[in-house]
């Protein structure tokens, strides 16, 4: 008896732990699909281990990038994480089925800076995507967006004017969200870009691709939209971007790609219009750009040969 | 009952005939429209394995694999996928110039132009193939941000052009007297200038505009229908909340026909703008001008002609990018006169397109219908039948700067020459009547040398 029973306990408890692991190998929702330097990725229970190209990510791991390293996650539904520098980044929730619409991405980033690219999932609707930081929660449309996490934000907020005194900051959370695009006059067939971050009880709105919106804590409201300078700029793509090492060219190819025609706006188009929900902030007088006045038609007195519609009179 | 039925069937025809007038206009735009866009869209053309996002995750780090998915990607316009294509390819391999022009171009494409901007200056110091250093050189141009004509907070912007017009039936022309003048051929030559200047006034988004504007035009053949136009505008514009932003000004405006004065035109116009998203804006439009018409040596009743005009109008204009919009607009006319054979109202559509290439090439277009309906009858028309007049007219121009044509053969670029542009016109009018003899159909070619400033 005493045998079967130990027979029995050992029988339950590997079944139990395939299960276990075959239900872990289910939560793959992704991979690293580059790397440069050291990041490591903690799944849950694991130790901790180098990333390499190919290895799946879980819901739950935790990647932690360090210096002048960064790692590119491609999920199942194309969407992309570039984890930049000294970066802290968990995808807490991942839900993809291309034949449903209910599908969602949740994702924290703790600490460092990180570039997202949104794929299918993107497609369900303005919540099914949210990335959380310390002190806000940003949603994301269609959209190519970076952020930045921690002390260095502050500093970049401080040189753009963003930090009056009397400003509640986080120094470990403060988060510099930035708009890539696609932009409103891009020729992509991609859903033009959009991010709406919400703290302190607000929320701002901006489909202006080169602005950023600032969060100095969790019980502040965000900035309202403003241009990212240049040097804080070339701060992000200097980490979250390659640069030429000064080798030789390498597989040169010929680009034979020419401009693309934009689709038509039913394709999927987001709406133009002003969003619905209160507290969004959006201006698009600040951002359309009427024709200059030689694009106008002139109009010129009637009767005259210049008229368009000459002759327009007899006699 | 005969007449009843005649006045059915005629009205059946006209507006049978009007249908198929707009019928022909519609379709002409969207057939010009279309063939702009088919233009722009020298499409990418991928013509390897079909590559399924399958095969990129299973093979993340093959280069092959990514490079040819990121064309196919691009050459379905997601650009997204594209670049999360090449990034992966310039992880791996930082040194492929190749790779990297191709990111700075999909970046552009997503309206990231710092961007792209970025991975052009990475390459400038790179050993790039000649055929590559020409293109960072075309896609910088073209990637650049072009100067805004217009002075966006105060200036003066203006334009000055002179060219050269051919048209197959100039006759009917203005000064012509006689209804026998019909499918004269000639030549003219015309100069326009127009300057416009705009202050801000305070710190509230009031300005001040005060503009002059142009036109002569001398005809080789006919010179009696020479003429001069001048205009002057003195104006306010101002900014609302919400997307709301307002224009106004007072206008005058003589036209001299073969020296003589002809037309001397006061009044002001009104417009409320109001941008409805990033790319898309809605106006309404009201003018109202006194018109005083007087004779000139060779006519007769002319001064009958004077009275009030009235144009009402409201449009929209979508900007497809910074270099590219369409607008359409509906308005009403009332033009009142003297003698009630000049005075006539009615609708006026109108559309416009234009495509800049980015590149300093541009394509651009106009078409506008006309229904107008007058008080009075025809001369040479008895009553009752009162005159109504179909016009439709169109112009179609391409254009480029001086600096893009000199490149194009084969010169070296010079900046200088980017605010000087040729630009190439076909113009179409037709004016039907239900007076068959002041029917008129003309079909014009033109040629111009254009200074922006």
């Amino acid at each position: 008896m005493k045998h079967n029973s130990y027979f029995l306990a050992s029988a339950i408890a590997t079944a139990l732990l395939l299960l276990s692991v075959n239900t872990y190998a289910l939560d793959e929702i992704g991979i690293n699909s580059a790397v440069k330097g050291d990041v490591m990725v903690q799944s849950r229970e694991q130790i901790a281990k180098q990333a390499l190209v190919k290895d799946p990510i879980h819901i739950g791991d935790e990647v932690n990038s360090f210096r002048n390293s960064s790692l590119q996650v491609l999920l199942k539904d194309q969407t992309v994480f570039t984890v930049g520098p000294d970066c802290q980044l968990t995808i807490d929730k991942f839900v993809y089925d291309p034949n449903d619409n209910s599908n969602g991405l949740k994702a924290t980033v703790s600490k460092g800076m990180f570039r997202f690219m949104s794929g299918n999932i993107s497609k369900s609707g303005p919540e099914s995507i949210t990335i959380d930081t310390p002190v806000a929660s940003m949603g994301v449309r269609g959209t190519m967006v970076e952020g930045l996490v921690g002390l260095e934000a502050i500093e970049y907020a401080r040189q753009a004017g963003l930090i009056l005194p009397g400003t509640k900051i986080d120094p470990e959370g403060a988060t510099i969200f930035v708009l890539r695009g696609p932009g409103q006059r891009s020729r992509a067939r991609n859903r033009k870009g959009e991010i709406s971050v919400t703290s302190g009880g607000r929320t701002v709105t901006t489909r202006r691709s080169g602005y950023a919106i600032f969060v100095s804590s969790s019980d502040s409201p965000p900035s309202d939209p403003f241009q990212l300078d240049a040097k804080t700029f070339n701060v992000f793509n200097a980490r979250l971007r390659t640069e030429p090492t000064g080798g030789v060219s390498f597989k040169p190819f010929e680009l034979d790609i020419f401009m693309q025609v934009d689709p038509p706006e039913s394709q999927g188009a987001d709406n133009p219009f002003l969003g619905d929900t209160p507290n969004e902030i959006i201006d698009p007088s600040t951002t359309f750009d009427w024709p200059s006045e030689e694009e106008e038609e002139i109009i010129v007195p009637d009767c005259t040969p210049q008229n368009p519609d000459y002759p327009d009179c007899l006699l | 009952m005969d007449t009843l039925y005649y006045e059915y069937v005629s009205a059946r025809g006209t507006f049978m005939r009007r249908t198929i007038l707009a019928s022909k206009l519609l379709g002409t735009i969207a057939i010009v429209a279309s063939f702009t866009v088919s233009i722009d869209a020298i499409a990418e053309s991928y013509n390897g394995p079909k590559i399924s996002f399958e095969q990129i995750y299973a093979n993340p780090d093959d280069q092959e694999l990514n490079l040819n998915y990121a064309r196919q990607q691009a050459a379905n316009g997601d650009y997204i996928s594209a670049a999360s294509a090449l990034e992966r390819m310039l992880f791996a391999s930082p040194n492929w110039d190749s790779a990297r022009l191709f990111y700075a171009l999909v970046l552009y494409r997503l309206d990231d132009k710092q961007a792209a901007m970025r991975e052009l200056d990475l390459l400038e110091s790179r050993p790039l193939s000649p055929k590559q250093r020409r293109q960072v050189k075309a896609y910088r141009e073209n990637f650049s941000t072009p100067k805004k004509r217009q002075a966006t907070s105060s200036g003066l912007v203006g334009r000055i052009a002179v060219g050269v017009r051919y048209d197959d039936n100039a006759g009917n022309a203005l000064a012509d007297t006689f209804l026998t003048f019909a499918n004269r051929d000639d030549i003219s030559a015309f100069a326009q200038a127009r300057l416009q200047y705009t202050n801000p006034i305070g710190d509230n988004g009031l300005k001040f505009k005060a503009g002059i504007n142009g036109l002569l035009r001398r005809h080789e053949t006919f010179s009696t229908a020479d003429y001069d136009t001048f205009g002057a505008n003195i104006g306010l514009l101002g900014d609302l909340s919400n997307g709301l932003s307002w224009d106004t000004d007072i206008q005058v405006a003589q036209v001299n026909i073969s020296g003589q004065k002809y037309l001397t035109q006061f009044g002001g116009r009104v417009k409320i703008k109001k941008a409805l998203s990033e790319t898309i804006g809605a106006w309404v439009q009201g003018t109202w001008h006194d018109q005083d018409y007087n004779n000139l040596s060779f006519t007769t009743l002319e001064p009958t002609r004077s009275g009030d005009k009235l144009s009402l109008s409201t449009g929209v204009i979508k900007r497809l990018d910074e270099n590219s919009f369409i607008s359409a607009s509906f308005g009403y006319e009332d033009k009142k006169a003297a003698n009630a054979a000049f005075a006539y109202d009615g609708i006026r559509l109108n559309a416009r397109f234009h495509n800049g290439f980015g590149n300093g090439i541009y394509l651009s277009g106009r078409a506008t219908y006309r229904m107008l309906k007058y008080d009075g009858t025809s001369f040479n028309n008895p009553a009752p039948t009162r005159r109504e007049d179909d016009h439709i007219s169109g112009r179609l121009g391409i254009g480029a700067s001086l600096n893009i044509l000199a490149t194009k053969i084969g010169l070296d670029e010079n900046p200088n020459l980017d605010n000087l542009g040729l630009e190439a016109g076909i113009n179409y009018t037709n004016r039907s009547s239900n007076n068959p003899v002041l029917d008129y159909k003309n079909f014009g070619t033109d040629i111009k040398l254009i200074w922006n400033f």
